[in-house]
């Protein structure tokens, strides 16, 4: 090839386009790999659910919605989000391993599950659990998944039913804690 | 070489001659030139649309990107702040447009070339660009949906990356790396951003030069403007009459009943209802990867008409339809249960998600928070849900009142907004509250929608005098005045009305806090026609109650205490009115008169 300015020019724009896109493509790919994680696992076990004297008003078959606040850090940030946890009893007794806890992330694909009259309902793909958290209408692989209780005699003043906050991979049958292969 | 100084001919005519005596030198006649497909007008003019899209994609885009804030907390108010102008309106409009019309544009361009059969070699150069710019396309759209930040990028956002952690072997660290970081946060958001303005569209602009090649197979120049003039008018107009959407603020915990996927997308939304999420995702992509792999390994051009046209049509119609048929169920399922793309909202559901943003809003005496305006667009969408959007038992009359109300809200929180300073949205946060006061008050419902703050109490309790003990009630005006009628005319009704007086009367007195809005003589003649209203009532109905006498006795007690009431002067007049609550309590206590009885006394003075 000859190399009159018509053949250089070509010859410029076709190694600045190449090499752009390569140079453009190698810092998008080494700073995915190389930058910090951002947003740190949030240490939101033992989480303040109910005080143990309101147990008494939370009745068999009536699922109690309660939202707790769950502290993140975003990089230079620290941002409180909320999420709903379902608390459901099964025995009289008011103890802690009377009730049963429901996240209300659904298992399918992650979507907020509501509660209905008479069932929960996940308004995406349509998924519906009965009131104990049991699948009754697909897509949903698994259960509602259920959270660990746990007492605790002392805080402010008062016995609390505590619960410990996990999130679970959406869209598997068995339940796995998110971020754990 | 003279080239400069030999003409044309004299050049063809040398190189016939050079030809000649190569093909002497090869020992063969002619040349044998390869078959190549006949280059496709309509690919052309496809080509053409695709990069008067991507142009008007580029120019809106670097225009919005001047004014996007790509952080959690004011990507949703940059866009709102950008879209609420004519300009900023009308270029977003047009990339949204653009951007859908681009998806059918490429889609149509690689059906094109499969119909045509020009996947054939040696076009498969061109075959391969086709479907990474579908793929690109697609791409580009996925990573920009995300950015607006409203309840439609947030939860879709959520979930894709749920389906990309369902990836196997790989999928933790893949949405690890979209995430940046183990949940949604600002990396979230930077790295859509950066994906979609500077990494995709510098891959889309090197395909570009293959379909800018593309255009010269159409010989009009006349007819590739008109085709780019179409695409321009087209995307603006609708830019101009239907603008982009953009919902509540982005909120992972709040209700989202209308959370359906981008209009492509729908096919495999279906699909996921029916068949595991691993299925769903990853072999339709896969199989169609190896059909666009092997397509061009399967036939050369060199075989016309091709082997596999029929098989290749075929396949293309009846994917095409299975497709648009999969996109019909949730669309027709959707229709008949007004959820998805034709949700109608709940009264009540809207009411709560307006409570919420009430409360965020902050108390009259509190600074306005920082998200003041993105509340108060959220107030806006939410007033405008409840516009001829009428709850259960509503006469004809109350309908009109009920827009009346909606349209009053939507207006100030418009206003809010818009306001320059925070002295006027303050002034205007309470305005905002005493128009839903008023409303829920006019549907005889009690609501308190700016909880006291410790600040006011303090105030209140160093500056006012002790009042002169003369009478409280002027007794010639509450000669003159009419009670105000209730809306309804039930026993619920009028009891709830002399709640609502009593409370006023309270707050007359000093003793609750909160703004009175009606003169002391107009609320006590609201209370005593109520309490006279509501007995006479239930003498109506007495043959369907047993415990009159019990009712007798407690009407006696609280008519005499309404009685004492009026006669009250300034220093007795929160003892007498603690009188009259206490005769409420002591009959709403037996816990026989009715059931969803809620209220004490007590609650009406804090």
């Amino acid at each position: 090839m000859t190399d009159t300015p018509d053949n250089s020019r070509r010859e410029f724009i076709r190694i600045a386009l190449i090499g752009g896109v390569a140079m453009i493509s190698a810092g998008a790919a080494s700073g995915a790999v190389l930058l910090p994680k951002q947003t740190a696992k949030p240490d939101n076990t033992k989480h303040p659910l109910v005080p143990m004297s309101k147990l008494p008003d939370i009745k068999i078959g009536k699922p109690l919605e309660v939202q707790i606040s769950l502290a993140h850090r975003d990089a230079w940030k620290l941002r409180t989000s909320t999420q709903h946890v379902y608390l459901l009893r099964e025995a009289e007794a008011d103890a802690a391993n009377s009730f049963t806890a429901l996240s209300s992330i659904c298992p399918h694909a992650g979507c907020r599950i509501e509660l209905e009259d008479k069932k929960f309902h996940c308004h995406c793909h349509g998924a519906k659990f009965d009131l104990t958290g049991k699948v009754t209408e697909d897509p949903s692989p698994r259960d509602m998944d259920s959270l660990e209780l746990v007492e605790v005699k002392e805080f402010k003043g008062e016995a609390w039913l505590f619960v410990n906050w996990a999130e679970f991979e959406t869209g598997t049958t068995d339940k796995r804690m998110k971020g754990q292969a | 070489m003279n080239g400069s100084s030999q003409s044309s001919v004299e050049i063809k005519a040398e190189l016939e001659e050079e030809l000649e005596q190569e093909l002497v030198k090869r020992k063969t006649s002619q040349i044998k030139l390869e078959a190549q497909p006949e280059p496709s007008t309509v690919s052309g003019l496809l080509a053409m649309a695709i990069l008067s899209c991507v142009a008007v994609l580029a120019g809106t885009g670097t225009l919005m990107s001047l004014a996007y804030a790509p952080n959690l907390e004011d990507a949703n108010a940059s866009v709102a702040w950008y879209s609420a102008g004519v300009f900023g309106q009308l270029s977003r409009g047009a990339h949204f447009h653009a951007s859908n019309l681009l998806i059918v544009l490429s889609a149509s361009y690689l059906g094109w070339l499969a119909w045509s059969g020009l996947f054939r070699k040696p076009a498969q150069g061109g075959w391969y660009r086709a479907t990474l710019l579908l793929v690109l396309v697609a791409l580009i759209s996925l990573t920009g949906q995300m950015l607006p930040m409203d309840q439609f990028a947030l939860h879709g956002t959520n979930i894709r990356l749920g389906y990309l952690a369902d990836t196997p072997v790989i999928g933790g660290w893949l949405r690890e790396l979209a995430q940046g970081g183990d949940s949604i946060g600002t990396a979230t958001l930077t790295r859509s951003y950066a994906l979609h303005i500077i990494v995709l569209p510098t891959i889309l602009l090197l395909l570009c030069r293959g379909l800018l090649a593309q255009t010269k197979s159409v010989q009009s120049t006349a007819t590739l403007a008109a085709v780019a003039l179409f695409t321009l008018v087209l995307v603006f107009g609708m830019g101009v009459m239907s603008p982009a959407p953009l919902g509540l603020a982005g909120d992972l915990t709040e209700s989202y009943p209308e959370a359906r996927p981008e209009w492509f997308a729908l096919p495999l939304y279906q699909l996921l209802k029916w068949l595991p999420t691993t299925l769903v995702l990853f072999v339709p992509p896969i199989l169609g990867a190896v059909v666009v792999f092997a397509l061009p390994m399967l036939e050369t051009a060199q075989t016309d008409p091709p082997k596999f046209q029929k098989f290749v049509r075929i396949g293309l119609v009846v994917t095409t339809l299975f497709g648009g048929t999969l996109a019909a169920i949730p669309m027709f399922s959707d229709m008949g249960n007004d959820t998805g793309y034709f949700v109608t909202y709940n009264v009540e559901d809207v009411m709560d998600a307006m409570g919420k943003r009430n409360d965020s809003l902050g108390n009259s005496d509190d600074p306005l928070p920082e998200a003041t305006p993105t509340l108060a667009r959220d107030l806006q969408i939410l007033h405008h849900r409840l516009i001829r959007n009428y709850p259960d038992k509503i006469t004809d009359a109350e309908k009109t009142d009920w827009d009346k109300w909606a349209n009053n809200g939507l207006a100030l929180a418009e206003e809010i907004r818009f306001a320059s300073d925070d002295t006027t949205r303050r002034e205007l946060r309470v305005k905002l509250r005493e128009v839903c006061e008023n409303c829920h008050e006019a549907h005889d419902e009690e609501v308190d929608l700016d909880p006291p703050a410790n600040v006011r109490v303090l105030i209140k309790e160093v500056t006012i005098a002790p009042p002169p003990l003369t009478d409280w009630f002027d007794a010639l005006k509450i000669k003159t005045t009419q009670p105000i009628p209730t809306r309804k005319n039930s026993t619920k009704s009028y009891m709830s009305r002399s709640k609502i007086r009593l409370r006023t009367l309270l707050r007359l007195a000093g003793a609750a806090s909160g703004e009175p809005k009606y003169s002391r003589e107009q609320a006590f003649v609201d209370m005593d026609f109520a309490v006279k209203q509501f007995h006479d009532d239930w003498q109506d109905n007495e043959a369907t109650h047993e415990s009159k006498s019990e009712w007798d006795e407690f009407m006696q007690t609280l008519n005499l205490r309404v009685a004492e009431l009026q006669k009250a002067n300034a220093e007795n007049i929160v003892k007498r009115l603690d009188a009259v609550g206490k005769a409420c309590d002591d009959c709403h206590d037996k816990g026989m008169w009715d059931e969803d009885f809620d209220w004490s006394y007590v609650s009406l003075k804090q």
